[in-house]
């Protein structure tokens, strides 16, 4: 048979399947273009010289390997969800006639399909985009000079590799799925009973007690050193007890209300418990992963927001003042240097059109030991005189202007005068924290569209089901109205267990966020705690919104 | 006494956007003792389902009506119908169409449920019952943990545990295997023996030959009625084959 035939059919099965492969194809799309982003920032010469550059490009290579392994491990998972379904279809294929090699060369037209077009959409829009994310960038990090986005060919190169190796991988497992396919258990394969699940009360006790602990220790930590080293064994712990309770805990909860007979045997509780149950039981592994990447995001985004939003406070941790000048003790005549130092100061920004506004002018004695370890760190052997004032205006003016005034200062004495201030960290800072939000908004992107993705497949598969069950029940003299209404609350309890789950461990996760926070000097609490707040917030938004628009998406997809 | 009665009923179907109008059912009229059991056999597309469809009330007719002890379909309320149907009708399917959320015991007693009966009333119910169709030992296991002919039986416990007014089958013994349709058909004529109203659709003259009496339906009408009278079975399954053969030009099935 000719070549032409397979891609006819490949194409033909693409498109009866765009309801499944849709989802597929944006998320291979969008990974792929971040991914493409990330890596042209990575390999941009104009970041590279730009001040601090570095650091960010440090930073966004480690976000690429965890990207990477993301990525795989995400593909694998639609994937696998996809096959699982057309397994019957293949079966049929065999049955029909076709061998297995012929059902491989749909398979893999399919993939190249498929995955030929997101890769080309994910490297077109990452060249597109990439433009609008490097200005974005760009505006975040506060820094401009002269850098202007590339694209790179190693970066196009390292996309196209990654992701073919992704797709090659994907592609040979599905070959093997068929490899293994029998046409007879397929056909007869219906459904499979549910096991009945054991030792489910110290399972769910014990799911309980790795959870409160895990709380507790999030809670009570209070050195950010610790809280830094136990934030990764917390978050596992908290990842396996999400699994214990979603798997067992909810099996467990439902079983005594089923047990309890005045109870379940109302027309209210009996539909909906035993759906419940029957759902959670078959979905418990996909809510508990929702529960688990909408926890990150809340906690990767209110991390960096933190961070970016608390780093002025950061800063007027080390600087009280922008800029501080100290001069060793010139005895009497301390006073007087003081003063000529400020009149020189306010001169030299007047003609710069900067305006400066005096904040402390302390002599040796009056200094006192919290002014010495911010300011000026070691140098607290020999005594200094101490002036602190805050700078206003053009901040382009700053920097010459400050090179010009310390070259004018009177050198008196052997050691002269020491200074610190705040302009040059600043700058660091925004390198810092702002590609740190940056990857953090990335990541969040990534999460996001992976547990909208779960949700999607999971209520494809859940509605097909659904419609059986609604015919059933109203053969049985159940009407309409109550139908729907049933089968909705349980939908609404399923997905909106896992957001209760994710808010929960995020409030809980608040106090050790806050500590860690701390090791980066940000003390300020209230930022923190209210950028848990505010991406909490936004995200019910968003989850709510999601689940809505793909209820809507497959319940008129089952009506046609 | 009457128990259901079909007044003229007609039913069609229109093809998409207007096109050729298509009669399922045409002029249907027949009336159910109470006590009765009765089969209506016919070959596949002879409107037998329709019918079924129209007497349980899940479908409406686009002309005429059905009385189910002396209530006119046509009156009952849309909202009202869902009890109506949960109080006065008993439902058993070719696929048997039980919930697999369910145990065998919840699927028997949701329509018990439905009615909001107190709990000790249910039991009362569900034990004889249970133990008469054999199904003591599987109450507590799910529907695909069991076989065809038990998932059938359960399904008969559903529809007879509202004690119905009428029982509706459809294709009862469709999915079975003999021995199972056999068993099956001789609790459907247990019932009967004890009152119990039955209305089976079928195009099995085997399984018709447990009725005690046959109406022929093709293309929508109803050709003839057979009684079987005080004749064995045997001889009224003989006599079934013989009918439907020269009736509907071996449109009926033999086994």
């Amino acid at each position: 048979m000719a070549n032409g035939f397979y891609w006819k059919l490949a194409v033909h099965n693409v498109k009866n399947n765009r309801v499944m492969y849709g989802p597929y194809f944006f998320a291979s799309t969008v990974m792929s273009a971040v991914y493409f982003i990330i890596l042209n920032v990575v390999f941009n010469r104009s970041i590279a010289n730009m001040s601090y550059g570095a650091t960010i490009q440090a930073m966004f290579t480690l976000g690429i390997v965890v990207m990477t392994l993301f990525a795989i491990g995400y593909i694998f998972y639609i994937n696998g969800f996809l096959i699982r379904r057309r397994k019957k279809e293949f079966a049929l294929y065999g049955i029909l006639g076709l061998e297995k090699r012929h059902v491989l060369r749909i398979i893999i037209w399919e993939n190249v399909i498929v995955n030929g077009c997101s890769l080309i959409a994910g490297l077109l829009s990452g060249a597109v985009l990439g433009k609008l994310v490097m200005f974005c960038l760009l505006r975040v990090l506060s820094t401009a000079p002269g850098s202007y986005y590339q694209i790179s060919l190693p970066a196009l190169l390292l996309t196209c590799f990654t992701f073919g190796i992704i797709f090659i991988a994907t592609t040979c497992y599905n070959a093997l799925q068929v490899h293994l396919a029998r046409p007879v258990d397929l056909l007869h394969g219906a459904k499979k009973g549910e096991k009945k699940l054991r030792g489910v009360i110290p399972l769910s006790l014990l799911g309980l007690l790795i959870l409160a602990f895990a709380y507790i220790l999030a809670i009570v930590v209070e050195s950010p050193g610790i809280a830094i080293s136990l934030f990764w064994p917390d978050v596992i712990l908290v990842i396996i007890a999400t699994w214990l309770l979603f798997v067992v805990g909810c099996y467990f909860v439902l079983s005594r209300l089923q047990k309890n007979k005045k109870f379940y045997y109302r027309p209210e509780n009996f539909i909906t418990v035993s759906g419940l149950l029957h759902r959670l039981r078959r979905n418990a592994s996909g809510l508990a992963n929702i529960c688990i990447l909408s926890t990150m995001v809340i906690v990767t985004v209110s991390c960096c927001t933190a961070l970016f939003f608390g780093q002025e406070s950061i800063l007027r941790q080390w600087h009280p003042a922008d800029v501080i000048i100290g001069f060793v003790d010139q005895g009497e005549t301390a006073a007087q240097v003081m003063q000529q130092a400020w009149q020189l100061s306010e001169e030299t920004a007047a003609q710069s059109g900067l305006q400066l506004t005096l904040v402390e002018q302390l002599t040796p004695s009056e200094l006192t030991s919290t002014h010495y370890s911010g300011i000026f760190g070691e140098h607290q052997s020999s005594d200094y005189s101490y002036l602190a004032f805050n700078v206003q205006g053009n901040s382009e003016e700053i920097t010459p202007w400050l090179a010009n005034l310390l070259s004018q200062l009177p050198k008196t004495g052997s050691s002269g005068y020491i200074y610190s201030e705040i302009f040059s960290e600043r700058a660091e800072s925004y390198a810092l924290y702002g590609g740190l939000l940056f990857l953090g908004v990335f990541f969040a992107l990534l999460f996001l569209t992976n547990t909208v993705l779960i949700i999607y497949f999971r209520q494809v598969s859940e509605s097909y089901d659904d419609r059986r069950r609604f015919v059933i029940m109203q053969q049985v003299g159940m009407d309409d109205q109550a139908v729907k209404q049933t089968i909705q609350r349980q939908i609404r309890t399923v997905f909106l267990l896992p957001l209760l789950g994710a808010l929960l461990h995020a409030a809980a996760a608040s106090p050790m966020l806050i500590t860690m926070l701390e090791a980066f000097q940000l003390y300020n609490s209230w930022v923190t705690l209210a950028c848990v707040a505010g991406t909490g917030l936004a995200f019910i938004v968003f989850y709510l919104l999601v689940c809505k628009l793909t209820a809507r998406t497959c319940y008129s997809m089952l009506k046609c | 006494m009457v128990l259901l009665q079909a007044v003229d009923l007609v039913k069609t179907y229109s093809g998409r956007l207007g096109g050729r109008r298509y009669s399922a059912l045409d002029k249907v009229n027949f009336q159910v003792e109470q006590g009765e059991f009765t089969a209506v056999m016919g070959a596949s597309g002879s409107g037998k389902t329709t019918l079924l469809n129209l007497l349980a009330s899940l479908d409406k007719p686009s002309q005429g009506d059905v009385i189910l002890n002396g209530q006119s379909f046509r009156s009952i309320d849309e909202r009202r119908l869902a009890a109506f149907r949960r109080q006065n009708l008993g439902f058993v399917f070719q696929d048997y169409n039980l919930l697999d959320t369910f145990t065998v015991r919840d699927n028997i007693l949701l329509p018990l449920v439905l009615n909001r009966a107190a709990v000790e009333d249910m039991e009362k119910r569900l034990i004889p019952l249970a133990s008469r169709l054999g199904l003591e030992s599987l109450l507590d296991k799910f529907p695909y943990e069991i076989s065809g002919g038990e998932q059938q039986r359960t399904a008969v416990a559903r529809a007879m545990i509202t004690n119905p007014k009428l029982l509706l089958a459809d294709e009862p013994t469709g999915a079975l295997d003999s021995r199972s349709s056999a068993n099956l058909l001789d609790i459907f004529s247990e019932f009967n023996a004890q009152g119990q109203t039955i209305v089976m659709v079928t195009h099995s003259a085997f399984a018709a030959s447990f009725s005690s009496r046959v109406l022929f339906i093709q293309d929508g009408r109803l050709l003839t009625e057979i009684y079987r009278g005080d004749e064995p079975r045997r001889a009224f399954f003989d006599r079934l084959v013989n009918a439907s053969s020269s009736l509907m030009d071996g449109g009926a099935n033999v086994g």
